[in-house]
């Protein structure tokens, strides 16, 4: 198990997630930063918000970024063309 | 061990229980600490005895069948647990789960049931107390339904501060996060908010209210109406 942080990025600014979770790949990681993506965005939708260009950072025990998940990617994979 | 005088018994139901009823039910209660992760019940299981909560926080958490689990209600020095004692059944309907560390009078089960049969103020006290927690289960089904997760957030930051003496509440973003039925980052987003507002300071695993008054406006409909209608039902029982 890998203990990785999802920090929210936005307009520069950075909400650090000071605890972190386990997860048994960096792959099962981003996939459940998707998940909290859609959760958020949904009550976004919901409150009559506007999604902003924000992203999910998962950063490793070092405090280095592994990967990071897009806000608006995540809301694109759920329009249809 | 002598039992407790209910000048210093900080539970609410046994302080308002008349002086003569508490002393005959006194003898049964023995104090106890509880830390953080107690389970006082278990799902299922016997109950072995009755909890009056002093001081912290616990949580009735409910699960389904295939393991979901969210936090059902909350309970304090306001209260008792488990619920299901009320019933005079022997098991368990849910986790009973200490939170925030707590001192507490525990009454054996068997003990309980005949105080609920040969007592009358003290099963009008615990009948009162269940409605009230009948109360808070319907309005946070309610908030479940209506209000953003921010609010539901800060209203149950109010419950909590409700149950502790001071402002600070340990409580990890995980915890909350099965608290709220909710993803962690969810969680951290909806505490931003809280603390962009000046309302909490939140630090890893650790919540400072700040600005209660400005808390409760914040919460607005999702807190305040449960906590009037308990004390009106506490109010002029004897």
């Amino acid at each position: 198990m890998t203990r990785y942080f999802f920090n929210i990025r936005r307009d520069g600014d950075v909400v650090v997630d000071p605890e972190g979770d386990d997860f048994p790949s960096l792959e099962e990681a981003r996939s459940s930063a998707v998940k909290a993506i859609r959760e958020l965005a949904a009550a976004r939708i919901k409150g009559g918000d506007a999604i902003a260009d924000e992203s999910i950072e998962i950063v490793n025990d070092a405090g280095a970024v592994e990967t990071s998940v897009s806000f608006h990617d995540v809301v694109r994979d759920h329009l249809k063309p | 061990m002598p039992a407790p005088a209910q000048s210093e018994v900080r539970n609410k139901l046994l302080t308002i229980l008349p002086s003569a009823d508490y002393k005959e039910i006194a003898g049964d209660l023995t104090p106890i600490s509880l830390p953080r992760g107690t389970l006082i019940a278990r799902e299922g299981e016997n109950l072995d005895h009755v909890y009056f909560l002093t001081t912290g926080i616990g949580s009735i958490i409910a699960k389904t069948p295939e393991g979901t689990r969210c936090e059902a209600g909350v309970f304090g020095a306001e209260g008792y647990v488990p619920t299901s004692a009320i019933a005079g059944v022997e098991r368990a309907a849910h986790d009973v789960v200490i939170q925030l560390e707590a001192s507490a009078y525990q009454m054996p089960y068997d003990r309980f049931k005949h105080w609920m049969e040969r007592n009358r103020s003290f099963s009008k006290v615990i009948i009162r107390s269940i409605e009230g927690f009948a109360v808070q289960l319907a309005y946070t089904a309610v908030s479940n339904a209506v209000h953003d997760v921010t609010e539901r957030l800060a209203r149950w930051i109010l419950m909590c501060q409700d149950r502790v003496r001071g402002n600070e509440l340990g409580l990890t973003h995980e915890f909350l996060s099965l608290m709220l039925a909710v993803r962690r980052p969810t969680v951290t987003t909806s505490l931003h908010i809280l603390e962009g507002n000046g309302f909490i300071r939140a630090e890893r695993a650790n919540i400072t209210v700040r600005n209660r008054a400005a808390l409760e406006e914040f919460a607005h409909d999702a807190y305040g109406k449960a906590e009037r209608e308990y004390e009106r039902l506490m109010k002029d029982l004897f």
